[in-house]
């Protein structure tokens, strides 16, 4: 289902029996929660997990009598509990209730995503013109000054109105225009600028032997607060395909004798020969020893393991 | 119920049974698909209790223990793998198992008893699986129709030590894996490191991954062979494979680590330890 299904069929009072709501754009993902709530002529009621709900239900409590809108954010034992998904898409559970799953993201390549599909309703960004238009409504912005504030917001509709709430309350405090207080912000480093880069940025720059990048991207990954572990085992990943690729070189069908899909031995091809296989193979070993020290023997503590596996490699 | 094994555990189980004294609140321990399962099926069955398979989650762990209060006749919830359990659920345990109620008997099955809060296995009786005698296995293999005449049963049989790895080496196609395993274990040092890298993808590391190979059998396998050759002229460098392989083997068994990563490394030092051998 799309946004504008879902708006259709609550223009027409027509509600389902389960929803399942994901995506970056919070704010809009709340308006249509709240729309659906207000819609709904019964009880709402906020549970931790699904298996909770459907306990309830079962053991047809009195509390849960009425006919209730159960609201259930982020439960991950669903997406994985395939034996009730086929309940769950026929309402078996549900009788005259509704179920709504809420989810900040959710694996488009898992099963549950394609088994739910007809019922999942993406919040994506919203267009740089449709977030003009709002900025316009509250603020007395030049359009560049909007499009900037779009722009470091990412186009998210809740970032937006945090930012945007800085400046009103900014140019009301100090009785100054919009465009004064937009510069103060400015200035000031008031407006939340999200680190830049991902993942896979630190992931290339250790592959490609480049210390000065790694270690500036390494910032980066720490300001992000994104996972040791997950680069841990990225870096496995790669490491192997670019060992087993270097030591099939001038060989034919690589894919065959490494078992590796075209894609993977296309994607090593830039780290070729940068590193040895003999050091290739110390690099996995450093990573192994790592890996063990965070989840085994407690040796490194995981605030440090990167700063310890970056300085053994290098 | 038929039941292969297990005879003392059994007329433990039994005795408990027929005496009234069957403990409220029990754990059962045993290696993943060693059947501990079937024998909370066979408690309940002797206490004429319903048996409800109860879900993790603290809030279902609280629901059975509040729905525990209300029944009127003998029910046995079982919690499956209850080391998996939060910190919260396990602790949502511990107060009925203090004061179980009337009609309610609680077991929990684990492979990993110092995964439960100590406080809970002191409060319960605990039962551990017996080992598997090789006559049991091939019992079992009968039962559930498997070929014991076959020339790959002694495989099979070498390398199973529950009556679940039996079910998994049956389903899959013995002969290539046997096959694999020779190869691995008679050439490694010798093929390109690439190849021997290769056989990670013909292992299974997720659940949908039907038709690939046990991960632990296959290194089980492998160290059957290296055991063999252990007779050869080759004996040192069978005898550092095989310590090697044991390392291993005990990190498959750890839930936490990366297993495609376990098993990477081990494929690696099998390798680097044939070619020193090789260069010595």
């Amino acid at each position: 289902m799309n946004l504008m299904e879902l708006k259709k069929s609550l223009s027409e009072n027509k509600l389902d029996k389960l929803y399942i709501f994901t995506g970056e754009e919070v704010a809009v993902m709340d308006i249509y929660i709240n729309k659906i709530s207000k819609l709904f002529n019964g009880n709402v009621v906020h549970a931790e997990t699904l298996s909770a709900v459907v306990s309830r239900l079962k053991s047809k409590s009195l509390i849960f009598s009425d006919k209730s809108l159960f609201i259930i954010r982020d439960d991950k034992e669903v997406t994985s509990a395939e034996k009730i998904w086929d309940s769950l898409k026929k309402g078996t559970f549900q009788k005259d209730n509704t179920i709504m799953l809420v989810y900040n993201n959710l694996d488009k390549r898992g099963k549950f995503y394609k088994s739910f599909i007809d019922h999942i309703v993406t919040f994506e960004p919203l267009a740089t013109e449709v977030l003009l238009k709002y900025v316009n409504k509250d603020l007395k912005l030049s359009k560049t000054k909007a499009e900037y504030l779009i722009h470091i917001c990412q186009n998210n509709y809740n970032k937006l109105l945090l930012e945007m709430d800085k400046v009103k309350c900014l140019a009301s405090n100090k009785h100054i225009s919009d465009e004064q207080a937009f510069d103060l912000c400015v200035k000031g480093n008031a407006f939340y600028i999200p680190p830049e880069g991902e993942i896979f940025d630190l992931l290339n720059a250790i592959l490609q032997n480049n210390i000065d990048e790694t270690y500036k991207q390494l910032q980066m990954f720490v300001k992000r607060g994104d996972s040791p572990l997950a680069i841990m085992s990225l870096l496995h990943n790669n490491l192997k395909a670019i060992l087993q690729v270097q030591c099939m070189q001038g060989r034919k069908e690589i894919g065959q004798a490494t078992g590796l899909q075209y894609y993977q031995i296309k994607n090593t091809y830039p780290f070729i020969n940068l590193y040895s296989n003999e050091e290739l193979i110390r690099m996995i070993k450093i990573n192994r020893f790592c890996e063990k020290a965070i989840k085994q023997t407690g040796l490194i503590d995981t605030d440090m393991i990167l700063d310890f596996m970056l300085v053994k490699i290098f | 119920m038929n039941i292969v094994g297990q005879k003392n555990l059994l007329s433990t189980i039994d005795n408990l049974i027929t005496s009234n004294n069957f403990p409220r609140y029990s754990i059962i321990v045993g290696n993943t698909g060693s059947g501990k399962k079937l024998i909370t099926s066979y408690i309940a069955e002797g206490l004429e209790a319903l048996l409800v398979p109860c879900e993790l989650s603290v809030d279902s762990v609280r629901d059975v223990i509040d729905l525990s209060y209300s029944q009127t006749s003998p029910t046995l919830y079982m919690w499956a793998d209850a080391n998996k359990m939060s910190a919260g659920a396990k602790n949502a345990v511990l107060k009925v198992t203090e004061e179980p109620p009337q009609n309610a008997y609680f077991v929990m099955t684990t492979d990993n008893v110092n995964g439960l809060l100590n406080t809970l296995t002191s409060r319960g009786t605990v039962f551990n699986m017996n080992p598997y005698t090789t006559e049991e296995l091939t019992t079992f293999a009968k039962l559930k129709n498997c070929n014991v005449e076959d020339k790959n049963f002694n495989t099979i049989l070498n390398i199973s030590t529950t009556p679940q790895d039996i079910i998994d080496l049956s389903n899959v196609d013995i002969e290539q894996f046997n096959k694999i395993v020779s190869v691995l274990c008679n050439s490694v040092g010798n093929i390109n490191l690439a190849n021997t890298l290769k056989i990670s993808t013909l292992l299974r590391f997720k659940e949908d991954d039907k038709d690939k190979f046990d991960p632990i059998l296959f290194m089980k396998a492998c160290m059957n062979v290296f055991l063999e050759q252990m007779k050869s002229d080759r004996k040192s460098l069978y005898y550092k494979l095989i310590c090697k392989t044991s390392e291993y083997l005990a990190d498959m068994y750890s839930k936490s680590l990366n297993k495609v990563c376990t098993v990477d490394n081990w494929l690696i030092d099998l390798d680097t330890l044939a070619r020193r051998e090789k260069e010595l």
